[in-house]
């Protein structure tokens, strides 16, 4: 046998497919690539099968229901790829350490979660949205990282043994709107630092160099390839289609005036990044006291000798602190920018 | 001959021979990957992740507890005048990298990788083979020997990851 079948049609239906550049579905459930939704194709990218994965994974792949998650599962990767499987397990009572085991040299990480626990992660997400041209946008309370991550891997992954995707349409649909949010916020984030770091009289030409990625990285998602890593933007960009004049526009953006003129474009509202964020004392810095002197201890294993500022919104503190002061309380992890939810929250609902 | 100050190795040293191991290396071996490919934008951006994380290598080294933030480690390599920094910023754009660019972005990547881990006390097989990984965690449980030894608690390997 070279590869277990999946429904509803087999491996080398999807090779067909592959051939003819199109087929297979998105995370929006829309139909696009095909390497995107064959588990066999995707673990031929590492010169494996599904067999080979059920040899190695043994016994412990009979514990639950497994998929392929990750760069294989979203149609990129390479043959330097690992390949990683979730294993969900009626009765496990919450998730257990990977663990690491070598077909040849490709590892692959098996990692078990209780049965059920994607389900509980989508009843968990904030529901408000804001409905804009891009689709719906969510105004609740950001993705915790880890929850981002997995539900980013579960909202791509392939059954294995061809079994039930983990999420259906409606709940990708619940989904979309924080993997948005997410990308947007990442996006407002790099604008406030890079206009601080122009503010500061410093060169900000890598800052907003980031921001162009920052929006093409929205726009990805906007066409339905979640924020995975990094690396795979090029690739996202090319599975997105994304047109060379966005492409191209993005290495231009120098200002926020432009950077949200190009975010509007995509349909996504046109908030303003310095309107969105706050800087605010580091949450990883404390105050340090010494007999009769303060410093601040930092994440950066650093004693600075001086006052935390007054947190407040970007305008308020640019307003109170010299920016390039400012800019060094940054460097030396005393302060930090950050987008405030709630204000990103208004402004997507105002605009 | 060489030696260590033995609470920098065991509390600065050691985090960061785990962020080299887990995120320096395997970014090493995704350019490889991607050029042999020749998938000459992604080999770009592997060597922009591997260049970002040679640069949070030396943050640790330099006392950082833990990761970064979000758009910190970025931030920083704005501001930073180092040679990690600015081998960062010389990076062409990915998405239109031809051959030229994505093997020029794998010799700075390297070099700078080959040139932290020259300067980190504990020399390191690559974790994610068959050959390395166990000799990898036996390291990671010498370490902490010598963390308690030296009357520090045990690494929050987590932190790190």
């Amino acid at each position: 046998m070279t590869c277990l079948t999946f429904n509803p049609v087999d491996c080398s239906t999807f090779h067909a497919l592959l051939t003819s550049k199109k087929g297979g579905v998105n995370y929006l459930g829309e139909v696009l690539n095909a390497e995107r939704s064959s588990v066999c194709a995707a673990l031929k990218r590492v010169g494996l099968t599904v067999d080979d994965i059920v040899e190695v994974g043994g016994s412990v792949l009979e514990a639950g229901r497994p998929y392929l998650v990750g760069s294989l599962a979203q149609g990129f990767g390479n043959r330097g790829s690992d390949v990683d499987v979730h294993l969900f397990v009626p009765e496990l009572e919450r998730a257990a350490p990977p663990f690491l085991c070598f077909v040849g040299d490709v590892p692959v990480d098996i990692e078990h979660f209780p049965a059920g626990v994607h389900l509980e992660v989508l009843g968990g997400l904030d529901a408000d949205v804001v409905d804009t041209p891009a689709g719906a946008i969510s105004t609740g309370r950001r993705l915790e990282r880890r929850t981002r991550t997995r539900l980013i891997r579960w909202t791509t992954a392939l059954p294995l043994f061809g079994e039930t995707p983990l999420f259906d349409e409606a709940q990708h649909g619940l989904i979309r709107p924080h993997l948005l949010r997410f990308a947007l916020t990442r996006l407002v984030g790099a604008a406030a630092v890079a206009e601080l770091v122009g503010l500061a009289g410093l060169d900000a030409g890598h800052a907003w160099r980031l921001c162009g990625r920052g929006l093409l990285d929205l726009a990805c998602t906007v066409r339905g390839w979640p924020p995975i890593g990094d690396k795979w933007l090029p690739s996202r960009i090319r599975a997105a289609g994304l047109e060379p004049a966005l492409v191209g526009a993005a290495g231009e953006v120098r200002s926020v005036e432009r950077l949200v003129r190009e975010v509007a474009l995509l349909g996504v509202p046109a908030v303003d990044p310095l309107r969105a964020t706050v800087i605010r004392n580091d949450p990883g810095a404390e105050v340090q006291r010494i007999g009769r002197q303060r410093f601040i201890r930092t994440r950066h294993g650093r004693i600075v000798e001086r006052e935390p500022i007054t947190d407040g919104s970007f305008a308020e503190v640019v307003g109170a602190v010299e920016p390039l002061e400012l800019v060094e309380l940054l460097r030396a992890g005393v302060v930090r920018v950050e987008v405030d939810d709630v204000l990103l929250s208004e402004e997507l609902v105002s605009r | 001959m060489k030696s260590h100050d033995a609470l920098w190795l065991a509390s600065r040293a050691a985090p960061a021979a785990l962020v080299f191991i887990n995120d320096v290396q395997s970014s090493l071996g995704d350019i490889d990957a991607a050029i042999a490919e020749g998938d000459w934008p992604t080999a770009v951006e592997s060597s922009s992740a591997a260049l970002r994380s040679v640069f949070l290598c030396h943050l640790v080294l330099n006392g950082l507890q833990g990761r970064c933030a979000e758009g910190e480690l970025d931030l920083l390599v704005c501001l930073d005048d180092g040679d990690v920094a600015q081998r960062l910023r010389a990076l062409p754009v990915s998405y239109t990298a031809g051959e030229e660019d994505a093997q020029a972005a794998q010799r700075s990547a390297r070099e700078a990788a080959d040139e932290l881990e020259a300067g980190l006390p504990v020399k390191l097989p690559t974790i994610r083979t068959v050959k390395g990984y166990f000799p990898s965690v036996r390291i990671g449980a010498d370490l902490e020997a010598l963390r308690k030894s030296i009357g520090l608690p045990p690494i929050d390997w987590m932190a790190w990851l």
